[in-house]
């Protein structure tokens, strides 16, 4: 059977991220959400953005949540419009891409995109549901640093070959602001109260992490969490954060 | 039907709501099922009647029905195909705005991987019966 190739490590939200990533309230983390991803392109600053399909069978409500220039968030829900691009423009210009939900899977691999016919922001593949951001609608705090909690998975989507020696890195911090931890088993559904609390037994660290049990097995999927810690009175952060899983196929 | 809509502005098919409460006569289908989506990921929320309510539901697919939809799509291996378009759109997106804040392996190694991904996709286009496995060890001549 085939050797595992990079692009078949994907990493996927754990449950209910659309909602419980917005607020301090909400129960964070759980079991792998196979159907959304926590990966994707920020649009530059200023974009419109739209998505097309493969399949004019698509033709499901598709929400895009974003935040605007001047720190506003808002929202569009339109029609998709099948192998048609539907632009998003509604709301204007928007700064950066909150979430993009689709009301039903994709029927053909859906492109969200810079409008028009522009840059990919993101492959939606078929069957999936969509994608947000790990870290958002977050702010420091006056007197004290802020930490917050987020989970999502590396899964070795190779259907018969393990991942050996599987090592999750962090390849790239620019705000410097990130640390990760790894669940202490694979294919975990441990939460943590809220997006504020610290999840239990993780120990997080700016160093490679190894996978428990040194190999990811074929379709296994191993809990990474995140922690951001923003400094009192930390200014607004418009960044990214890269996560890499390696290790080596037979 | 009552929308609070909890960001600045919701739009959708046909018109805008601003943030706030908002009282909404003789929904139609469409704007139900619009709404429906809306509050799915927690951007409005809906104080509706028990018909309207149906309505909704019926306009959000169960994530459970999704999740058959991707099994198949991943043995049949269109899944695949798609998962390889987003790893090329999205690392070469990182490799070209953010590369430079990648360490030399990292950067390495995304090169290499859309590399891959780019002549696994132009093996399953020539496939008759798309078959995502034959292609991979095709490319790599396992």
């Amino acid at each position: 059977m085939a050797s595992i190739v990079s692009a078949d490590l994907v990493p996927f939200h754990a449950v209910n991220s659309a909602t419980a990533l917005d607020n301090d309230a909400s129960t964070v983390g759980g079991a792998i959400d196979l159907l959304r991803r926590p990966d994707f392109t920020q649009v530059t600053a200023a974009d419109t953005v739209e998505v097309i399909s493969s399949s004019a069978s698509d033709t499901q409500n598709c929400t895009i949540e974003a935040r605007k220039a001047d720190g506003t968030v808002v929202t569009e829900t339109l029609a998709l419009t099948g192998t048609t691009a539907k632009i998003f423009a509604g709301n204007g210009a928007i700064d950066r891409m909150l979430k993009v939900e689709l009301a039903s899977n994709a029927i053909g691999t859906i492109t969200v995109r810079k409008s028009v016919a522009g840059a990919t922001y993101r492959q939606i593949p078929i069957g999936e549901r969509g994608f947000n951001a790990i870290f958002r609608k977050g702010a420091s705090a006056v007197g004290s640093t802020v930490n917050y909690y987020v989970k999502f998975f590396w899964k070795n989507t190779n259907s018969t070959n393990a991942l050996l020696t599987a090592l999750v890195t962090e390849s790239a911090d620019p705000s410097a602001t990130i640390t990760h931890g790894l669940a202490a088993s694979v294919n975990d559904s441990g939460t943590t109260t809220n997006r504020i609390t610290a999840p239990g037994g993780v120990t997080f660290a700016g160093t490679a992490a190894a996978v428990p049990g040194t190999d990811l097995a074929a379709t296994a999927a191993i809990g990474t969490w995140l922690n951001m810690t923003l400094s009192a009175g930390a200014a607004a952060i418009r960044s990214t954060y890269t996560s890499q899983l390696a290790g080596s196929t037979t | 039907m009552r929308i609070e809509v909890l960001s600045t502005q919701w739009a959708y098919d046909g018109g805008v709501l601003a943030g706030g409460v908002h009282e909404i006569d003789k929904p139609s289908k469409k704007f139900l099922g619009q709404a429906a989506s809306a509050e799915s990921v927690g951007s409005i929320k809906v104080l509706a009647s028990t018909e309207e309510r149906a309505t909704m539901r019926a306009a959000i697919e169960p994530d459970g029905e999704s999740l058959k939809a991707l099994e198949k799509a991943q043995a049949n291996s269109t899944w695949h195909e798609g998962n390889l378009g987003d790893y090329i759109a999205t690392k070469t997106a990182l490799l070209k705005d953010a590369g430079d804040q990648l360490d030399e392996e990292s950067r390495a190694q995304l090169e290499q991987g859309v590399e891959q991904a780019k002549a696994i996709l132009k093996v399953m286009g020539k496939q008759n019966k798309k078959d995502y496995d034959a292609a991979v060890t095709e490319v790599l001549g396992g």
